[in-house]
Parts: structure tokens; sequence; C-alpha cells
């Protein structure tokens, strides 16, 4: 069901009870129909103090995931620079201004055979990725908000999905058509990059960047359709312990929400 | 960096790992003995790049497939007849912008389920389609071919009919 072992448990939550908050952003969207990858990041404003402090939460942090799924592995790239690495895919990179996680799926080649063969993992879909996701930075960020209140600037949250032209979901081929349509010709590549401000107040700014990549439209080569769901605060948040859960979880059903309306061409008066 | 390197130590204690100090740069580098024993690639690399179409194709078809499996049965049968209750409906009467939105969603993913099922057979059927058009132009060729040779040798009036 997820990439976490069912049962799974990790600071008392587990994906499989419908009453994690996690498992309330597990509902089927059409990111799942396609091969699609989430990312999670937080910009934040940098407070070495308390990030000198850091070393000790996060190896907390990664011995309690050390039974199922433990990190495959961890490195400690600069004295205030973190990588950490699971099996399943999953990285997290901690760094003062910048904690990110993504995904990569985990492909090996078998060379045991003359002719090396592809081994493709478990593939699992979009909305139990980020549910994932969500379920290891929780006790993560918690803990180095323990530290001192962390102060976010802005939180990101991403789809990425690689199809055939012909497999974009209806909001991305009218979108595509939209571009296309001055030219009487159509477009034999198309590669853009759009920013729309979804909620704009005096203290904080909801946007999101909308990229495609077309490299040759004619062919059948992938296209890459790539949703950055952006929450900015112009005095950066102070996030602490407590908060920290609702936070993500809300993040994530506000970012899905827009991804689930723009692929289904929901744009308003627009397009 | 001595004590940078003594805080390391204690950090990655609990991992058996190896240990590699580079002084030059003050880089640490811990690999534990579970590192991954396989490269973790980006979507781009499994896929390959976009000239390695037919590849990056095939690779994505098995990921589809197996996303394919795991929809539900039940979700499934709740997709097919919302469908049918909205095609129903729009003979009846004009849907409104959010049911023609749902109908087409509804649409596109039966399309991506089904694509991704029967995605060998069609290419399968796509192939023989193929094969057959060729035969048949080859077909065609040679008739007028023989058409053409044997046209003088023809009598006139038969060659006019």
């Amino acid at each position: 069901m997820d990439c976490l072992t069912n049962g799974t448990t990790i600071e008392s939550t587990t994906l499989t009870s419908r009453e994690d908050e996690g498992a309330r952003i597990m509902e089927a969207t059409w990111l799942d129909s396609l091969f699609s990858v989430p990312a999670i990041g937080l910009q934040l404003q940098p407070q070495f103090e308390a990030c000198c402090r850091w070393a000790e939460p996060i190896s907390k942090w990664t011995d309690g995931l050390n039974g199922t799924p433990g990190p495959a592995a961890m490195a400690h790239n600069a004295p205030l620079e973190w990588t950490v690495q699971f099996s399943q895919g999953f990285s997290v990179h901690i760094r003062p201004d910048n904690l990110v996680i993504n995904f990569s799926l985990p492909v090996s080649v078998n060379r045991v055979r003359p002719l090396p063969e592809l081994q493709i993992p478990e593939v699992v879909p979009y909305s139990a990725l980020i549910a994932s996701m969500v379920t290891y930075l929780t006790p993560l960020v918690s803990s180095l908000a323990a530290t001192a209140p962390l102060r976010v600037s802005r939180l990101g949250v991403m789809a990425t999905s690689d199809m055939p032209l012909g497999d974009l979901p209806p909001g991305g081929t009218a979108l595509f058509d939209n571009l296309a349509r001055p030219f009487p010709s159509g477009l034999e590549q198309l590669e853009v990059r759009m920013t729309a401000p979804l909620r704009v107040s005096e203290d904080e700014r909801i946007r999101c960047h909308h990229i495609l990549k077309c490299p040759e439209t004619h062919r059948d080569t992938l296209a890459e359709l790539r949703l950055d769901w952006q929450h900015l605060f112009v005095v950066p948040l102070e996030l602490r312990p407590r908060d920290v859960a609702h936070f993500f979880n809300e993040a994530v059903e506000s970012a899905m929400g827009y991804f689930q309306r723009f692929g289904e061409g929901d744009f308003g008066n627009g397009v | 960096m001595e004590s940078e390197f003594t805080a390391l130590t204690a950090l990655v204690a609990p991992l058996r790992s190896d240990f590699v100090v580079e002084d030059e740069n003050r880089t640490f580098s811990v690999r534990t003995e579970a590192a991954v024993s396989a490269p973790l690639l980006t979507a781009s690399d499994v896929l390959g790049s976009p000239r390695e179409a037919e590849p990056s194709a095939r690779v994505l078809r098995q990921v589809r497939q197996a996303l394919a499996q795991r929809v539900p049965d039940a979700e499934r049968d709740r997709w097919y007849l919302r469908r049918r209750v909205l095609v129903a409906e729009r003979g009846q009467r004009e849907l409104s912008p959010p049911e023609k939105r749902e109908l087409r969603m509804l649409e596109w993913r039966l399309d991506r389920l089904e694509e991704a099922e029967l995605g060998d057979d069609l290419e399968r059927l796509a192939a023989v389609g193929a094969a057959e058009l060729q035969f048949a132009q080859k077909v065609t060729r040679i008739v007028s071919e023989l058409n053409a040779q044997l046209s003088p040798h023809l009598p006139q009036a038969r060659r006019r009919k």
C-alpha cells in the first residue's frame, strides 16, 4: 500500500491508521495514474547557534527509524550539512537554510546475466509517497524545532511527472493547446515556466510554478510536467514542535487540492 | 577540526560505517554497511533521455502497469459507474462546467488504466496492423506493375474498358 511496511511505526503514527493526519492526504489523485514523484522543501532563515545543536536530534531521528525502514546511508557533507538516504528512494537533505525531502526510484541493474536486466522495485503512487514524506519529516522537523523554533520563509510541495505528450491530464492538454494556438502549424518544441499567484495577502503569498517541457512534440518523446506549489511568508513563520504535523498536512492538502484542480482544467474563467 | 571529528564519530557510532575524512576541503563522508547496493536514479535516468524514446516508453509502460494494478476494484467500479451516470445525464441536459471537467477527468483516468493494462496487446495489434498495411501496399504495387506490363498486349477494347 505504501512504501513503509504496513504497521511500521514512527513516533507513534502509522500510515495505515485513518486517524493519522498523513492518511488524510492519501486520496487518489490524477498524479497517481502517472509516474509522479513528490518533493517537500523548507526554506529557512539560518540560525547557526541552533544549527550547531542539530547533530543530536538528527542522530536520534535516524536511530529512531533504525528498524524497518531504517536509513540506508548517511553523509555529513559539511559541518552543518547532512544527507540521509533511504533504500526505498527517499533522501533528506538538511542545511541551515534549507531542508528538503525528495524521491528517486531506486532502480538496480542485474548484471548476472550476459544482458544486464533493469530491476524496478515496487512502484508507489504519488499520494502514498507524499504521505510517507510527511511521516518521515514530521518527527525530524519537530525535533529540530525543539532546539529553537524554526524560522520558515518558504514551504514548497512539488510534483514531477514524465509522460508521453498525449498523456497530459485534461488541464495540461488545455494549457498546451492554448500555448500552441497562435501558431498555424502547431509547435515542434515547448519549454515554459509560468508562475501564478494563487493567494496574496500582506504577510503571506501562495503561488505555483508550472513547468512544462516537451522536447520534440512530433515524436513519441516524454514530456515533463512539474508543479511547484509554494507558500511564502513575508515575516518568517516561527515553527514550533507542536505545530509541525498540522503545518505539513495543511500545506500538502492545499497543494494537492491545487494540483487536482490544475489536472482537471479548473482555471476559473481562464483556460 | 578535531572537535568536529569527535562529534561526528559520536554521531555515527550507532551505525556500522566506513568513515572518510578529507582534510583539504574539511568534508566528512559516512557510508553505512547497509548502504544502497544500487545507485539511486532520478526519474529522467530511469526513463532515459528524450532521444531514447523507445526504451523510455517501455520502462514507463512497466511502471504504469504496476500503478494500474494498485487501483482497487471498488475504485475502478466507482469511476465506471460515475462515468456512465454523467454520460446518461449528458443525453438529458447540458452538464455544468464542474460536471464536464469531472467527466473529462474520469475518461482520462480510465483511458490511462486501460492503456496500462492493454499496453502490450495494443502494441502487438499496432505491429500486426502496420505489417498488414505494408503487405497491402506491396500487393497494390505488384498489381499496378503487372497492369502496366500487360496493358500493351491487351486488346484495344478491353484496355478501354
